[in-house]
């Protein structure tokens, strides 16, 4: 009894049934979504500009930010040759495609963490009834304007890196461009899992605050943690392939460049099971009631 | 001394919204693996960096994992916001100074960091073997000088609170607040800096916060030293409390509340 209404919003929250066979028809949604995200950009993009100052602050600490988490590194290598079998321009490569991932999935998708606070206020029904597919809407609706500094340390990072084991070639940096929004991807899914644990829990800020922390995981090479671990973050939370296994195609590290190749693959693969996940999680969502 | 309440309230606070518990313990451990992984990592083709041992690296490293909660960042010390509202009125009322409030109530959040989730990480260091307790001198020193650090950690989050409220700009330390743990030497101990950065971190105050009682609790700082380092671990840690009153003092003078 109870079920059958929340079968109704269940429906309504189902993303746009996939157009059988008729490209026409799949072209035109994606125009359609390309262009409605242009216009949330450019709301974004002028609210921004109502405090510019305020917006290069931010970011200039941003970026003075994470340069200071990056120190350690830096650092350490002023005292030692290498952590565990990598160099420094090795490890500063990881760390930097590490960085760059998380930054832009912190630009892109930070709308992400506030699907609890929407769940609680009754906001997640608004977004079931438009036409619209409810993820994207949550997504779209705002950028992490904070976040540019940390995404021009990344940049920064990854660019001296590749320069310092002489690879910085166009195919190499194509390959980062790859890699980095694969990563952004692994890292979105993390975050969607864990978020979408609200439509079960209405408070997710505990699995919320894990995603983060796994995220930390991808700033060292993945080969220092134990075996079962690293199978963890490989297979299971693949979060090594935003940093890890992409890497490893620009050092040529032959055993590992299979895996390497593969992270576009990864990253799709996860996108998929956690927007699976956020079905389910959605058909199960009753509202908080009101 | 009744600003004690305010650590006793804030505890028991702590106790009743337990809901991240669970989340929290969590990512205490996924940062503790990291932290042990990366430094057995970086021991693998040396026995010894800037004189310290992997032994002693862990010992000041997880020590500090666990101390971690306690000697986090103190959150909503912002006064900017008080001022706007208009609510800092209702503190400055109070025949409590807000000052010392904010410290002791910290104090109690602090405390309870370290019981629910400091100390278990603590009981299951040690029965891995990791941690090991010091000798009794040593341990009473590291524990004057935690309580220390925290004094330190609290002060540089209040100075930088009062300031935004005369710049009223939204930046703050916490935007810049890796540059201080570095600083305090949270992400590796002052000896591993190289020669400038090491004259930078021993002449400010952040290593009170962190390095001081780290280095006493992994046998870092020898025994003969130990007293000297807490001695100069109250000079910093005074001088930052003056520091607090000093730009407290002058943002009461300064502060003019509109409306109401």
């Amino acid at each position: 009894m109870i079920r059958s209404s929340s079968g109704s919003s269940a429906d309504m929250g189902r993303p746009n049934p996939p157009a059988g066979g008729f490209p026409g028809k799949t072209a035109k949604t994606l125009i359609r979504y390309i262009s409605v995200y242009f216009w949330y950009l450019r709301a974004n993009w002028l609210s921004l500009m109502a405090y510019p100052v305020e917006f290069i602050v931010t970011n200039i600490a941003g970026m003075v930010y994470s340069f200071g988490s990056v120190a350690l590194v830096w650092v350490l290598f002023t005292q030692i040759k290498s952590i565990g079998d990598w160099s420094y321009p090795q490890v500063l490569l990881i760390y930097g495609l590490s960085i760059f991932s998380r930054s832009l999935f912190h630009l892109f998708w930070v709308d992400l963490m506030n699907i609890s606070g929407m769940v609680r206020m009754g906001d997640i029904d608004r977004l079931l009834v438009r036409p619209l597919n409810p993820l994207f809407q949550v997504v779209a609706g705002y950028l992490d304007n904070d976040d540019y500094g940390e995404l021009v340390t990344a940049v920064i990072l990854v660019w001296t890196s590749l320069g310092m084991l002489g690879q910085r070639t166009v195919a190499n940096l194509l390959w980062v461009l790859v890699s980095v929004l694969s990563g952004m991807v692994i890292f979105a899914s993390v975050h969607i899992v864990a978020n979408a644990m609200a439509f079960f829990t209405v408070e997710s800020s505990g699995f919320t605050r894990l995603a983060w922390t796994v995220d930390e995981f991808t700033r060292y090479p993945a080969d220092i943690y134990g075996k079962d671990l690293r199978r963890l973050l490989t297979w299971v939370i693949p979060v090594s392939f935003a940093s890890f296994y992409p890497a490893q195609l620009i050092f040529r590290n032959g055993d590992l460049m299979p895996l390497a190749a593969i992270t576009p693959v990864v990253a799709a693969a996860t996108f998929t099971a956690a927007y699976l996940f956020w079905c389910k999680a959605l058909d199960r969502y009753q509202g908080v009631g009101n | 001394m009744k600003y004690l309440l305010y650590t006793r309230a804030e505890f028991l606070r702590g106790i009743r919204y337990r809901a991240s518990f669970w989340a929290q313990m969590a990512s205490g451990l996924i940062m503790t693996a990291i932290q042990w992984y990366l430094w057995t990592a970086v021991y693998r083709h040396t026995g010894s960096i800037a004189g310290v041992s992997l032994q002693e690296m862990l010992s000041y490293t997880l020590m500090g994992r666990v101390a971690a909660g306690f000697l986090a960042e103190p959150s909503n010390l912002r006064l900017a916001p008080r001022v706007r509202q208009g609510t800092i009125v209702h503190d400055l009322v109070k025949p409590a100074d807000l000052h010392f409030q904010l410290l002791f109530q910290n104090l109690g959040s602090a405390a309870f960091r370290l019981v629910s989730t400091g100390l278990p990480l603590y009981v299951a260091l040690s029965v891995m073997g990791i941690l090991h307790l010091p000798d009794a001198r040593t341990l009473i020193a590291f524990v004057i000088s935690l309580l220390m650090g925290y004094v330190a950690v609290f002060s540089t989050s209040f100075v930088s609170g009062v300031l935004t409220f005369y710049t009223k700009s939204g930046v703050g330390v916490d935007h810049l607040y890796t540059v201080v743990e570095l600083l305090a030497g949270m992400y590796v101990p002052l000896q591993f800096f190289p020669g400038w950065l090491r004259w930078v971190a021993e002449n400010l105050p952040f290593k009170a916060i962190h390095y001081i009682p780290m280095a006493i609790w992994s046998g870092m700082t020898e025994p003969g030293e130990v007293v000297s380092a807490v001695l100069s671990q109250l000079l910093w840690t005074g001088l930052m409390v003056l520091l607090c009153r000093i730009v407290w003092k002058g943002a009461i003078k300064h502060l003019t509340v509109q409306g109401g």
